[in-house]
């Protein structure tokens, strides 16, 4: 099970949307099987990509680009994309509970309507005699070509379409359409070609039977045909924003031809008859949420799309609080850095700059305990107004101010500010002082305040 | 200190050493405060700004009511100065009551016939003195105010087209009543601004007033005239130790003229400070600053003098805060700038 979002709008023309993942176009005598020749059938992916991977692309013409995320509820072997795919990309899993895995596809989807096939001729002709012919292998009983022969004959084709190959293959279609009844009990095992037991037998199968007959047929009738396996959901299944649940009962397999600039085309066989019971409605509740589930986190879809590799932190989305966390720490770490280096330049300073270094760490242990200069204050005032904390800072305020404001011509003697011991005296005073007027808890709270410089002045 | 205490008490006519030095200047400070301090009780403020003024060569104006001890303070003052030139017509200390009738004369002298010589002489008024007391200025006519706001802006009087020079000690303290302004000629803030300080007393406080009622007696038997004088080069000693020896950093400058400017574009106020004030102000900054033992000015001496010098200088608009508050309002940015130039580098 899995659920697809489609990011583009996309109305297909089979009103069935085809999610095709494997493809069988080797006849080896019972049935048809994937082929290992090269240049056959390289538009789908046997492993899930781990980078974004190209697949070989339909043409152009008569499709339209189809993009989306498919989020697997359970291991499935292969991935699978709506038809025709042209890449694949790994995307982080939106959520790991529900999901065991996500990916996203680039599809060019088939937009033409069934009718506007017709005059375009059949296969590639860019392909090699080896690959034709494998895509034209008939089957080895005649009764089938004679059987082909017999439909073109019974259709009311327009002489002019007569030899159209897509004209041909869908009135084939239209017969089988008629003439085969659907039903899954009927499994035709046991028997050597369930094909021939199928179609000249009692024309009860299912899908399989089915595909494998309209190959034939198609291919007798000059059509290069395949099968495609996957899923198909029909139309009507999709849910509000493009989810698709693609379920196991979805499995199915399909005829495909193909025609010149348009690719493979889906033509499958809808069966006017059929014996099974109707499938049991789709719970659309939960398809609903799994939708939104698989929506999670989609970024920019068309910015994944693009990215060639996608890097490795793109699996790991780092949460935004995680970033914020880190940034706030970052932040913290400067600011007490800044504390820290204020409060030790004393330390390191020269004795030119002790007066204004020693006055401004001091300042700070002022402010940290709540006291701080207002505007306009005089350096004095405030150290008068700092006295019942400290008195010593009062001389030390009397040498920073001397410092800034006395005859730099003056003897040294009667500059004491000049002195360095005296600056350390003064410091570890007023540590003292403060220790002794200003509460313990008082002080750490303001050695923790990371930005209690700012109010020194 | 002990020197300068002996040298005081030296007799007038041995003169005492000379004063060079800022420790020298400061024992002027400290002897002529402690001598104020003593006869005046609880104007310690006053009593600073008072000497401040002495040293910083201006004069201050008292705002003050009626036996609050303007006439105590500028006696004691007179009592504090030895006059060392007692040759001079010049006396230490005079008082003029101003009245509506005075005349200018009255104040600054008048030429007289003495019949026995035949001839004028000049009698000196009570503007030849070095500190004059003069009492009420604001009643007198405005002619008696300009001729003693002429002795004080120029240290000299003029009679009979005859100049004469004052002491260069002449320091007068002016008082006016706040209160009692009916018939009073209030003096125009042209002549304010000749007044360095303007100060406003308040009542003195309760254990103040108590101390003068319990001390009554010692202060008429003379209390405190036993403390040591200065002489009058001393005290003119001490004004260039002032003006030469406390350093003036340019950032103060600025920051008076940025006061300056802050009161000449504060819409509250209609006229802002003059230059004069800011020139009058720079020694009454140097003088502070030696009064709190300092050898350089800083922002604490123009946040505390600020209002005291701006003060009757600034025309306020009418209907506004305080003069008090817009003056601080006006010195709050510049003493900050001046205040964080000391954390730079």
């Amino acid at each position: 099970m899995a659920v697809v979002v489609l990011y583009d709008d996309y109305e297909p023309p089979s009103q069935g949307f085809y999610f095709r993942q494997e493809t069988w176009s080797e006849w080896n005598g019972s049935r048809l099987v994937a082929s290992d020749v090269s240049g056959v059938d390289e538009d789908t992916l046997d492993a899930f990509p781990n980078r974004r991977t190209a697949v070989s692309p339909p043409p152009e013409g008569a499709r339209q680009v189809v993009r989306g995320r498919v989020a697997m509820l359970v291991e499935h072997q292969h991935p699978f994309a709506l038809e025709a795919p042209v890449s694949f990309r790994p995307v982080g899993n939106p959520n790991p509970d529900r999901f065991v895995r996500a990916y996203e596809f680039e599809s060019l989807a088939q937009s033409a309507a069934y009718p506007d096939l017709i005059g375009r001729s059949a296969g590639d002709p860019e392909w090699s005699e080896e690959v034709r012919e494998l895509y034209l292998a008939q089957h080895s009983d005649p009764r089938i070509a004679e059987l082909e022969e017999q439909i073109l004959e019974e259709s009311n084709i327009p002489p002019a379409m007569g030899e159209d190959p897509f004209a041909r293959a869908l009135s084939t279609k239209l017969w089988l359409d008629r003439e085969l009844i659907y039903s899954t009990r009927e499994r035709h095992a046991g028997v050597d070609d369930p094909t021939i037991d199928f179609l000249f037998g009692s024309r009860i199968g299912y899908c399989v039977h089915f595909a494998h007959a309209a190959v034939f047929l198609y291919r007798a009738a000059g059509v290069p045909a395949r099968v495609g396996t996957g899923y198909m959901v029909p139309a009507e299944n999709r849910r509000g924003g493009s989810s698709i649940l693609v379920r196991g009962a979805d499995a199915h397999a399909w005829p495909e031809v193909y025609l010149e600039g348009v690719g493979w085309v889906v033509l499958d066989i809808a069966a006017e008859r059929n014996l099974d019971e109707p499938s049991q409605p789709l719970d659309e509740d939960m398809q609903r949420m799994l939708g939104e589930m698989a929506r999670e986190q989609p970024a920019d879809p068309e910015q994944e799309i693009r990215d060639e590799e996608p890097s490795e932190a793109f699996e790991l989305p780092a949460p935004l609080w995680a970033i914020a966390l880190i940034l706030a720490g970052f932040v913290l770490l400067v600011l007490y850095s800044i504390k820290l280096w204020r409060r030790l330049a004393p330390v390191f300073s020269s004795t030119k700059a002790m007066p204004r270094v020693a006055s401004r760490a001091y300042l700070d242990r002022l402010a940290e305990v709540g006291l701080s200069r207002g505007f306009g204050e005089t350096r004095e005032s405030f150290a008068k107004r700092a006295a019942d904390l400290s008195p010593t800072f009062a001389e030390m305020t009397r040498l920073h101010v001397a410092a800034r404001l006395s005859d730099p011509k003056a003897p040294a003697e009667g500059r004491p500010h000049l002195d360095r011991s005296r600056w350390k005296e003064l410091g570890s005073e007023i540590r003292g002082e403060l220790s002794g007027t200003v509460k313990l808890w008082r002080r750490l709270v303001g050695i923790f305040h990371p930005v209690s410089f700012l109010d020194a002045r | 200190m002990e020197n300068d205490f002996q040298q005081s008490e030296h007799i007038t006519y041995e003169p005492a050493p000379r004063i060079g030095d800022l420790q020298g200047a400061y024992g002027v400070v400290t002897r002529i405060r402690d001598r104020l301090r003593t006869a005046v009780l609880g104007r310690d403020e006053v009593i600073e700004l008072v000497v401040i003024a002495l040293l910083a060569d201006g004069h201050v104006l008292l705002e003050d009511y009626p036996g609050s001890g303007k006439t105590t303070l500028a006696k004691a003052l007179g009592d504090s100065i030895i006059d060392d030139l007692p040759d001079d017509d010049i006396v230490t200390i005079r008082r003029i009551q101003f009245t509506p009738d005075l005349l200018p004369s009255d104040v600054t002298g008048t030429t007289i016939f003495d019949p026995n010589t035949n001839r004028f002489f000049f009698r000196p008024g009570p503007v030849f003195a070095h500190v004059v007391l003069a009492d009420e200025i604001n009643r007198t006519s405005p002619k008696v105010q300009s001729a003693l706001l002429e002795a004080m802006g120029e240290k000299q009087v003029t009679v009979d087209n005859r100049t004469r020079a004052l002491d260069p000690f002449f320091f007068v303290i002016a008082t006016q009543n706040p209160l009692d302004l009916s018939g009073t000629f209030p003096l125009p803030s042209a002549q304010l601004d000749r007044f360095l300080f303007k100060i406003r007393m308040n009542h003195i406080s309760r254990d103040a007033e108590l101390q003068v009622l319990a001390s009554l007696k010692q202060r008429r038997s003379g209390i405190g005239s036993d403390l040591p004088r200065v002489t009058r080069t001393e005290i003119l000693d001490a004004r260039a130790v002032v003006e030469n020896a406390v350093h003036l950093d340019p950032a103060i400058r600025e920051c008076l003229v940025d006061i300056a400017n802050k009161t000449r574009a504060d819409p509250r106020i209609l006229q802002g400070a003059s230059t004069r004030a800011l020139v009058l102000m720079i020694p009454a900054l140097q003088a502070r600053a030696l009064s709190q033992v300092r050898d350089h000015v800083t922002a604490e001496d123009i946040h505390a003098l600020g209002t005291y010098v701006f003060g009757h200088r600034l025309e306020l608009a009418p209907g506004g805060d305080t003069l008090e508050t817009v003056v601080h309002e006006c010195m709050a940015e510049p003493l900050e700038r001046l205040a964080r130039a000391t954390m730079q580098k």
